[in-house]
């Protein structure tokens, strides 16, 4: 919406208030998926949502909010936490839900996939995520990793293959690592 | 569509709807029941990473945190909310003084604040235990223009985190953990204009110092009942300004 006039202080907190009411959830556990531990997602979420705050005026369309939280959050991961992360990491199960009116096998099940998605090498677990969570089209993940559109394709198809292979072992993958 | 396209495009978004893939998955009932099983997998991905579960509360603390937030020097910690402290800071901490020769401004107690505030807004890095090795320490502290001399005294020293600071956006700083006898020791070294006169940091949880160094102010935070001479000393002995 071009030509939108500057808002009034009133203003630019409903509608910052709008954007966190919308979005907080989905930003948090994409974040929690970053950082793997809640009292660092918590803080990621609350430096993004306070940098959106400051540079909400340079937000035009409504429509690209949140890919553009997505993206904050994304650099304040980087600035905060990514340098130290190690290779692999120990992951506590806190987020999956106690299921008890599931069966057994269904919570194991539950369990080996979250496993299998913390997992997956980064470069392929993040464009999923995006994708589940954020519901974002390729070309908007692509924008929020700063990759080419065919790049996120490509980690995209990996990332479910590799899944589905782990537990559909005996289907035909069309790509092999 | 040729089966090996039907599966790539199926992999990278088994609700694609683009008109191709739907006609291809319509006209062949082979590619209609696996991308079916596909789907049904996929809600399976979507389910686990959106069960994550969200703390109660956290809208109204990410609103409270940005009513607070332009141009105020406010008191209160930002998450005391939400840390497992024993003790609840209330608004307005309070900086202990211990008098020295000279007693410390209005404007170095503002700044105690300020750090008291960070400390707390980065309170889940206490946790940390990211073995940070002498080459990545000293890697951080260029950002401040200085580094560590290679002895054994800082390669045995446990480094739980280390980073770039924002505790003062306007200048250069470093932010440190180690490993304390009472618990995690928080040494932050920042090139801004050294407070007047050293003075004491004590909130009842935190127990530390702020001291003018030469390129600026060194804090050291640990636990109550933390000694920190030692962390003085091995700051004091150990570091080089380079620039």
């Amino acid at each position: 919406m071009s030509g939108i006039p500057v808002l009034d202080d009133g203003s630019k907190q409903q509608r910052y208030e709008a954007l966190v009411d919308s979005y907080y959830q989905d930003v948090y556990r994409y974040g929690f998926w970053l950082s793997k531990n809640q009292s660092l997602a918590e803080d990621l979420v609350q430096e993004t949502f306070l940098r959106a705050w400051r540079s909400l005026d340079s937000l035009q369309d409504e429509k690209a909010a949140k890919a553009w939280l997505f993206t904050i959050l994304r650099r304040e991961n980087a600035r905060l936490y990514e340098r130290y992360r190690p290779e692999l990491v120990d992951i506590e199960d806190q987020s999956i839900a106690e299921s008890t009116d599931k069966e057994p096998d269904q919570s194991m099940d539950k369990e080996l996939l979250y496993s299998a998605i913390s997992r997956l090498d980064s470069d392929y677990r993040e464009p999923l995520l995006l994708q589940v969570i954020g519901g974002f089209s390729g070309k908007e993940i692509a924008d929020i990793l700063k990759l080419n559109s065919n790049t996120v394709m490509t980690r995209l198809f990996r990332a479910r293959s590799k899944l589905r292979q782990q537990f559909v072992p005996d289907e035909h993958q069309q790509e092999q690592d | 569509m040729d089966e090996i396209e039907f599966r790539r495009r199926a992999y990278t978004n088994p609700f694609d709807a683009d008109a191709d893939f739907v006609d291809a998955v319509e006209s062949n009932s082979e590619y209609k029941s696996w991308l079916q099983e596909l789907q049904a997998f996929d809600a399976q991905i979507t389910d686990i990473a959106n069960e994550i579960p969200i703390p109660e509360g956290l809208a109204e603390r990410i609103k409270y945190r940005q009513k607070k937030e332009p141009g105020s020097m406010n008191l209160s910690p930002r998450r005391y909310l939400a840390i497992a402290a024993s003790v609840i800071i209330a608004v307005g901490a309070t900086v202990s003084l211990t008098l020295y020769n000279s007693r410390p401004t209005a404007e170095d107690i503002a700044f105690g604040d300020v750090v008291l505030q960070h400390l707390y807004a980065e309170a889940a890095f206490l946790d940390s235990n990211f073995d940070v090795n002498f080459q990545q320490a000293n890697q951080v502290m260029e950002v401040i223009g200085a580094k560590f001399d290679d002895n054994t005294t800082i390669r045995n020293l446990i480094i739980k985190f280390a980073n770039d600071c924002l505790v003062i956006p306007l200048n250069e700083s470093v932010h440190f953990i180690v490993e304390g006898s009472n618990g995690p020791v928080t040494f932050i070294i920042i090139n801004n204009n050294p407070v007047s006169t050293e003075f004491n940091l004590d909130d009842g949880r935190f127990s530390g110092k702020v001291i003018p160094i030469e390129n600026g102010n060194l804090v050291i935070v640990g636990e109550k009942d933390e000694p920190l001479e030692r962390f003085r000393n091995l700051i004091n002995e150990n570091v080089e300004w380079v620039i």
